[in-house]
């Protein structure tokens, strides 16, 4: 059997081209209908082989063939050793991958705001497609009950925990606030690391002071994150430490004021919540980058020692 | 007070499957806590909050699952164990009974089942094609529930089945009649000679509720899908259905069911009716009355009339009551002298999408501006389906209400908010409720409504406001549900049950329009 890769992640295809052909480079260590996780073994990297219309991350080889892709899934197991047979060529079992002509893409955020202004229509808009159509099971009903929406379903626990971190991180928006979101949720990807990915997207694309407080902290953060949640978690926060987004985050965020509904109607097919979570890391990340923003933190590129009184 | 945790190692769920799950065991009578999660460390935090980390929870990874709960008795851990297993591992029912086999792929149901003709296809749109494909190569015909399928495959999947003179109801079907067995959603109805075309689900099954309340039955009913007609497709499998019907011997009138299709295609269906020896009704919603009946058929224009004309059409003496009764219009100007001055508008929120482009078409022709979400014509159409506007329709089966959820066929609760909504609203004058019974239907649709429906009403009785709430239940008398328990539970409230779709949105209508006399 074999795969031709559509689209794959730029940063993987040249780390592959760096290592020996003939040699074992990894092992399945999931397979789902959708993807199959690779962890490799000669560095902290899982990728990712994934049909047609999964949102390309970072170290994701996008797959042209889903028919195919369906038949492998049936049949790769999961300890499958995965070996790089050729030039841009991976073999798993009896399947080859192909990315020879694979489009090239890159996680990181293609340009940058004019200015850091983050305007209330941004949030507004935001907002008001999370209440509207925003899958309510995860950190959004925690979020919808901290700004007192009606809510169709009682806080479940993690739901409640999730309400707790985001009114601390509120009003004290550190570091140590947002690890306790860290692999808080009961999917393969929890809530909280869902959310802490937009959240560190739109720091990140910011360049607020936050992001400079999380690349000054990365292998704490990240030897934490390591030993709190699951792995594909912890890769996915992984990539955003070093820069890069998934991209429908990337399109989201670029687009600024100019949000369409077709961008943010994407997140609600990733996972079964998962894009809904990162979108309220998104407007909680910007509902914050506004409040500074107003309340003088940045206006003149200084931001305030005095946050607590600001926020008040 | 017991309580036990299981860890189910490198085990994955999906987390709305373990939401949903979690939801339902803590409902379980004799349950106190229960958590079914990935064991990350916040989680387990979380568990050890509640006093449910064992030491073996504390050695579970973020690979593994796992399943917690504290009951108040031995027995009723033990059943929600057993409740938790059979959910994640989807154990049927049969296990029990040994009767039926689970199986994972056409080929190996067909080892059980070697004399079945026909496949129904539930799986995600991406895979559906494929296996519909995979079926009609092996003979049988396809019902498709799937949606999501491009229309490329869709139209590919019924070229194939045309080849091989083969059925493909779908995608998107949703109701069918074949040979006297329901397929997905469909009513109880008699056995008769009108067998009827649909490309619309509710469609269908009003024409073929209101057959059989006239006293007759159907031979067959073929949906296709709603896509059909789309000029794509060119209604491939609506020529097919009407080829087949005619030539089938119970069947003695046909009656074809859409909402307006292409021109082409209508030409196209038009040009083979031509061809048709039996009598033929075609009841297109907002259709080109003079095109069909230069054909040689008979024009239907709503989904009772269709059913109406299909059972003269087989029994000429029959003598049908179309005039609103005295009765109604009695209702109608007792109900207008209780609204306010500020209620103005219908408000319908409807399970079924054909019934609401019915409505639509019914109250436009009554000369009323409505908004909808399955409106067509530019000026009709909702620019917020959460927020009604005027006259307001709504298809809350429709894609934007459901991703991620049942069907409110399936889960009719999902409306029961939007019916609070409506009913508060104080331009609100006429609520509109369809219920659909059958196969396939929700055990209790109006269970699932009638607590909103009463506070509702009792609270707007307390504020000195009334709202006139219609309904209309498409269903027969045999349907498993009990016709005549729904209907009673409704009008106990004071909620008039319509005969038929087209009757409870002229009643909308009449009192809306304050023209009663």
């Amino acid at each position: 059997m074999k795969l031709t890769g559509k689209q794959i992640d730029w940063g993987l295809k040249r780390f592959l081209l760096g290592q020996n052909i003939g040699q074992m480079i990894g092992q399945v260590v999931s397979v789902y209908q959708r993807v199959i996780n690779i962890q490799l073994t000669e560095a902290d990297r899982y990728v990712t082989l994934a049909k047609s219309q999964v949102v390309q991350t970072p170290d994701m080889i996008k797959i042209y063939e889903d028919d195919v892709f369906n038949d492998c899934v049936k049949h790769i197991n999961p300890s499958s050793h995965v070996y790089l047979i050729g030039y841009n060529t991976l073999m798993i079992e009896d399947v080859v991958i192909d990315f020879h002509h694979a489009e090239l893409w890159s996680g990181r955020f293609i340009r940058y705001p004019d200015h850091n202004e983050v305007t209330e229509q941004m949030i507004k808009s935001l907002k008001t497609f999370l209440i509207r159509k925003g899958r309510t099971q995860g950190i959004l009903g925690s979020y919808l009950a901290v700004i007192n929406q009606p809510l169709p379903d009682p806080l479940s626990l993690h739901q409640d925990a999730l309400k707790d971190r985001l009114m601390m991180f509120k009003q004290w928006p550190t570091l140590d606030v947002m690890k306790q979101f860290v692999g808080l949720g009961i999917g393969l990807t929890p809530s909280g690391d869902d959310f802490l990915l937009g959240l560190f997207s739109v720091f990140y694309y910011y360049h607020s002071s936050e992001w400079q407080l999380i690349i000054e902290y990365k292998d704490d953060l990240l030897q934490y994150m390591k030993e709190r949640t699951t792995p594909v978690s912890y890769h996915m926060l992984k990539q955003m430490i070093y820069s890069q987004t998934n991209d429908a985050l990337k399109t989201a965020i670029e687009s600024g004021s100019d949000m369409k509904l077709t961008d943010l109607e994407v997140f609600l097919h990733i996972g079964s919540t998962s894009g809904t979570d990162m979108l309220v890391g998104v407007l909680v990340g910007l509902e914050h980058m506004h409040r500074k923003t107003i309340q003088g933190g940045m206006s003149d590129g200084i931001e305030s020692d005095h946050r607590e009184e600001c926020l008040s | 007070m017991v309580s036990k945790v299981i860890i189910e190692k490198n085990a994955y769920h999906d987390s709305v499957t373990l939401m949903s799950l979690s939801g339902k065991v803590l409902s379980k009578e004799g349950v106190n806590e229960a958590v079914v999660s990935m064991a990350t460390a916040m989680n387990k935090e979380l568990l050890d909050n509640i006093g449910l980390l064992t030491e073996e929870a504390k050695t579970a990874t973020e690979n593994d699952l796992i399943i917690a709960v504290k009951a108040e008795t031995e027995a009723a851990l033990t059943d929600t164990m057993q409740f938790i297993d059979d959910a994640l591992n989807k154990k049927k029912t049969s296990k029990k009974t040994g009767q039926e086999k689970t199986t994972e792929t056409l080929p190996q149901a067909l080892d059980q089942l070697p004399d079945a003709n026909l496949a129904i296809i539930s799986v995600p749109g991406e895979y559906a094609a494929r296996e519909a494909r995979l079926a009609l190569n092996k003979g049988l015909h396809v019902m498709m529930f799937s949606d999501n399928v491009t229309i490329e495959d869709e139209r590919a999947l019924k070229e194939l089945g045309r080849d091989k003179g083969l059925l493909v109801m779908g995608p998107d079907c949703g109701t069918a009649m074949l040979n006297q067995t329901g397929l997905c959603f469909a009513n109880n109805v008699r056995q008769g000679g009108i067998g009827l075309v649909a490309a619309s689900g509710t469609g269908l099954q009003e024409v073929a509720v209101q057959i059989d309340r006239l006293g007759y039955g159907v031979s067959q009913a073929i949906g296709t899908g709603g896509r059909d007609l789309h000029k794509d497709i060119g209604g491939i499998m609506m020529l097919e259905g009407l080829r087949a019907l005619n030539e089938d011997d119970e069947t003695r009138v046909i009656a074809l069911i859409s909402k307006p299709p292409a021109k082409d295609v209508q030409d196209k269906i038009l040009a083979e009716v031509k061809n048709i020896t039996k009598p033929v009704i075609v009841g297109f919603l907002d259709g080109d009355k003079e095109a069909v009946e230069a054909s040689g058929a008979t024009f239907a224009s709503t989904l009772i009339e269709t059913a109406r004309q299909a059972v003269l059409a087989l029994d000429p003496s029959v003598t049908i009551e179309r005039e609103m009764g005295e009765t109604l219009t009695l209702f109608a100007e007792n109900e207008q002298a209780k609204l306010h001055g500020s209620q103005q508008y219908i408000r319908g929120l409807f399970c079924g999408g054909t019934l609401t482009s019915e409505a639509l078409s019914i109250l436009r022709s009554e000369g009323l501006a409505v908004k909808s979400n399955v409106a067509k014509r530019p000026e009709e159409k909702l620019d917020d389906i959460h927020a009604s506007t005027g006259h307001t329709l709504l298809d809350m089966g429709d894609d934007d209400f459901t991703k991620g959820k049942p069907h409110p066929m399936i889960e009719p609760s999902l409306r029961n908010e939007r019916i609070r909504e409506e009913l508060l609203n104080q331009e609100t004058a006429v609520l509109l409720l369809d219920f659909e019974l059958g196969y396939g239907a929700h055990d209790d649709p109006v269970g699932e409504s009638i607590g909103v429906l009463r506070e509702t009403l009792e609270e707007l009785n307390q504020q000195g406001r009334h709202v006139t709430v219609i309904s209309y239940m498409c269903a027969t008398k045999n349907d498993k549900q009990g016709y005549d328990n729904q209907v009673d539970r409704l009008s106990a409230l004071g909620v008039y049950v319509a005969s038929s779709n087209e009757e409870m949105s002229q009643l909308a209508a009449m009192i809306t329009k304050k023209e009663v006399k």
